[in-house]
C-alpha cells in the first residue's frame, strides 16, 4: 500500500527515534544491603519523608552513612546512583554539608542496573516490530 | 491473496486486544506518596524491617501508629491488592498476638504493584506481531499434507509428504520416515491431513516396514530404494558461495544450521562446496542431508502464484497439462530442488537432486553417487540451490556397503476421513482414484496391521505415499504478464525473490 513520500519520511524518523530510545536500555531497581553499595557508585540520593538530599563523597561504617551534601546538580548515570530510604526523618542529622544517618534508620537501598534480558528481549521485539511495520506500510 | 488493507485492519485490532489483555499483566513496583498510603485500598501488606519481616491485613491507621493481622495466605495475592511497606528501624515494629504495629513516621517507603505502559505496550504489541506472522505464514504457507503418527500415549508430527508436488504432471512417490511410530493394539495407526490452503490429492498410502541390523540406520531414496547408513562421515571441509567456512553448522545435527548470506550483488544460486575424505577403493557413496525449505520460498512461491490475479485458474489448467519434464526442468532451472554436482576427473559434473522436503521440519534424504569418475583420495561435492530457499542442519557421507534387510509391505487395512466415512479404496493403489482433502482440517486416519518382527533386528517404517496438491489462492485482478512471461527463463523466480528481500531490507535500512 503506497502512502505520500512526506508522511513515509515522518514515520521513518519516528521509528529511528524510538529506536534510539529503546537502545538506551532497560533498567530494573534492585535491592541491596546498604553495606553492599557497588564500588561504581558515585551518588547516594538519601530520602526521608518529603526531603531528599544527594551526598558524594560518602562512606559507610559499621553504624553510619556518612556523606557530603552536594551543592549543585550531580551528574551520575542511572548505575552509578544510589537510592536510600529513610525513616524517622529526624534520623538524618545534617551539620554543614555533612549528611550523617545510622544504618539502622535505613529500611531500604536501591540501586539501579541494566536488565540484559530485558533489554535484548524487547530489543528484538522492538526490531521485529519495525520489520512487520515496514513491510505494511511499504 | 488478503489485501494490504485487510492485513492492516487485522494487525490492528489484534493489536488493539492484545493492548487490553496485557495492561493487566504487565505491573512493575513504584513509589507512592506516604500520605497516600491509607487511601490506596489494597488488601495485603508486606511489612519490611531490615532483619523483619510480616505480611498483614486488615491494616488501620490511628493516632499515627500502623496496625495489621498477620496472615498466612495460601496461595501469593494478586500484585493489584499488594502494598511493600519499609520500616526502620526494626526495634519500632511491635508484635503482640498476630497484631502488628508501628509507628507511622517510621515508614520509609512504600510501593504498590502499577502497569508498566511502556511494557505492557511493547510485549502486547511484540505478542500480536508474533500472531500476525504465525497467520501470515499459514495463509500463505504451501506445504503438502501432513503426517502425524501414533506411539500408544501421543499424537506426534512425522513430517510433511510429496512436497513441491504442485500440479498432476508432477505427481510424485514419498517416503517418509516415520520415527515416532509404535505399534497400538497391534496396529500402526497415522493420520494424514491438510492444514494449508490448499487442495491435496492423496493417491496411494502404504508402510515400508524395514526389519535391519541394530547398527544400521535406514534411509529410503527418492525412487524408493532402502539405504543403510553405518559409518557416516562429516565433511572436512564445507564452504559456501562466498568462501566462507560453514562446517561448524553443517557437521551435525544441532541448532548450527546453515541459511544463505543474502548480499546486493549477482549471485543467484548459492552453492556449498563440501569435501570428504574418501576411503581407499570406494566405488560408491551416499550423500545425506538433514535440511527443510525455507518459509522464504513458499511465501516467495505463493506470491508469485497470485501475481497471475484473475488468470491464476487458468495458469493451474496449463500447468496441468504440461508435461512433467517442462515441469521439473522449470523447478531445476530455479533453484528449487537442492542440485548434487560431483567433481570427477573429467570436471563438475550434475548428479542429482533432492526433492523439496518442505518447510515445517528437518528431513533426512540420501542419494546414492557413484564415484568411479573420482580420482584422489576426496570426494568433493557441491550443493546447489536458489539463495535462501534451503535451510540445512547437516550434510554428511557414508561408504559403507548397503546390508542386507527385510522389508515388508503394509496394505492400509482402515482408513476413514474427518466424517468417519471410509476412504481405504482411494488410497489402496497407485491408480486414478484420490483421496481429495481441500479444506484445512479435513483428516484421514489409516491404520495398518503389525507384521511380525525379524529377531535380532531393529524395525524402521516408512509411508510411501504418491499425491500432488494444488495451491488455493484468492485470485483477483489484472496478472502482471510482463513479469510472468520473463519468469519462463533459468533463475528469474530467483532473481524474483531476491529482489524482493533486497527491496524490503534496503527500505527498512
Amino acid at each position: 500500500m503506497l502512502k505520500p513520500s512526506g508522511l513515509r519520511k515522518a514515520f521513518r524518523i519516528v521509528l529511528f527515534l524510538m529506536t534510539c530510545l529503546i537502545t538506551t536500555g532497560c533498567y530494573t531497581m534492585r535491592t541491596i544491603s546498604v553495606t553492599t553499595i557497588p564500588k561504581i557508585t558515585e551518588v547516594i540520593i538519601v530520602h526521608a519523608d518529603k526531603n531528599s538530599w544527594t551526598i558524594i563523597n560518602y562512606s559507610v561504617t559499621d553504624s553510619l552513612l556518612t556523606g557530603q551534601i552536594s551543592q549543585g546538580k550531580v551528574n551520575a548515570t542511572k548505575t552509578k546512583t544510589v537510592h536510600v530510604y529513610v525513616a524517622p526523618v529526624s534520623a538524618v542529622t545534617v551539620k554543614g554539608s555533612t549528611l550523617t544517618v545510622p544504618l539502622l534508620n535505613i529500611a531500604k537501598t536501591d540501586c539501579q542496573e541494566l536488565n540484559i534480558i530485558e533489554t535484548l528481549g524487547f530489543g528484538i521485539i522492538w526490531v521485529s516490530l519495525l520489520f512487520t511495520l515496514t513491510m505494511i506500510v511499504g | 491473496m488478503r489485501s494490504s488493507l485487510v492485513i492492516q485492519k487485522t494487525v490492528a485490532l489484534l493489536l488493539s486486544a492484545l493492548f487490553l489483555i496485557q495492561f493487566s499483566g504487565c505491573r512493575s513496583l513504584r513509589s507512592i506518596p506516604l500520605n497516600e498510603i491509607q487511601y490506596a485500598e489494597k488488601q495485603h501488606y508486606y511489612v519490611h524491617g531490615q532483619n523483619k519481616y510480616y505480611q498483614i491485613s486488615g491494616m488501620a491507621i490511628s493516632d499515627g501508629i500502623l496496625t495489621g493481622l498477620i496472615t498466612n495466605p495460601i496461595s501469593p495475592p494478586e500484585k493489584n491488592k499488594v502494598m511493600h511497606i519499609y520500616v526502620a528501624p526494626d526495634s519500632v515494629i511491635s508484635v503482640r498476638d498476630n497484631l502488628v504495629s508501628f509507628p507511622f513516621s517510621n515508614i520509609a517507603k512504600a510501593e504498590i504493584y502499577d502497569v508498566d505502559e511502556g511494557k505492557a505496550i511493547l510485549i502486547g504489541a511484540g505478542t500480536a506481531n508474533a500472531v500476525f506472522w504465525s497467520a501470515l505464514m499459514i495463509a500463505f504457507m504451501s506445504s503438502c499434507p501432513f503426517v502425524y503418527s501414533e506411539d500408544g500415549t501421543e499424537i506426534n508430527f512425522e513430517g510433511e509428504v510429496y512436497s513441491g508436488a504442485t500440479a498432476t504432471p508432477i505427481e510424485r512417490d514419498d517416503y517418509l520416515a516415520l520415527k515416532s511410530i509404535s505399534p497400538v493394539n497391534n496396529r500402526y495407526n497415522i493420520r494424514i491431513t491438510n492444514e494449508v490452503h490448499e487442495i491435496q490429492n492423496t493417491n496411494l498410502a502404504e508402510l515400508q516396514i524395514y526389519d535391519h541390523p541394530a547398527n544400521a540406520e535406514v534411509l529410503v531414496d527418492k525412487y524408493g530404494i532402502a539405504h543403510t547408513v553405518s559409518d557416516i562421515r562429516q565433511p572436512v571441509s564445507a564452504v559456501n558461495a562466498y568462501g566462507r567456512s560453514i562446517v561448524s553448522e553443517l557437521s551435525k545435527c544441532d541448532n548450527a544450521r546453515y541459511l544463505s548470506e543474502i548480499r546486493n550483488d549477482g549471485l543467484l544460486l548459492d552453492t556449498i562446496s563440501l569435501s570428504f575424505e574418501k576411503p581407499h577403493n570406494s566405488k560408491r557413496a551416499k550423500l545425506i542431508i538433514s535440511a527443510k525449505n525455507t518459509m522464504w520460498l513458499d511465501y516467495m512461491f505463493a506470491r508469485l502464484s497470485d501475481m497471475f490475479g484473475n488468470r491464476y485458474d487458468e495458469w493451474i489448467r496449463i500447468r496441468n497439462k504440461r508435461s512433467p519434464e517442462y515441469l521439473l526442468q522449470w523447478s531445476l532451472d530455479q533453484g528449487i530442488p537442492l542440485a548434487v554436482y560431483l567433481e570427477t576427473a573429467s570436471g563438475l559434473v550434475f548428479v542429482d537432486y533432492y526433492n523439496v522436503p518442505g518447510p515445517v521440519k528437518d528431513r533426512k534424504d540420501i542419494l546414492q553417487i557413484d564415484l568411479s569418475g573420482v580420482t584422489g583420495d576426496r570426494v568433493n561435492v557441491r550443493l546447489v540451490s536458489g539463495v535462501m530457499f534451503w535451510d540445512l542442519d547437516n550434510a554428511a557421507m557414508d561408504f559403507s556397503e548397503d546390508a542386507s534387510v527385510k522389508c515388508t509391505t503394509a496394505a492400509i487395512d482402515n482408513a476413514t476421513d474427518e466424517t468417519g466415512e471410509e476412504v481405504t479404496s482411494l488410497l489402496l493403489h497407485d491408480d486414478d482414484r484420490y483421496l481429495v482433502q481441500p479444506d484445512i482440517n479435513n483428516e484421514a486416519r489409516l491404520s495398518f496391521k503389525v507384521p511380525s518382527q525379524v529377531p535380532g533386528t531393529e524395525r524402521s517404517v516408512f509411508l510411501h505415499s504418491k499425491g500432488n496438491y494444488q495451491l488455493v489462492r484468492d485470485a483477483s485482478g489484472k496478472p502482471d504478464m510482463d513479469l510472468l512471461v520473463t519468469m519462463r527463463r533459468p533463475g528469474m523466480f530467483i532473481r524474483f525473490t531476491k529482489d524482493h528481500f533486497l527491496k524490503y531490507y534496503a527500505d527498512r535500512n
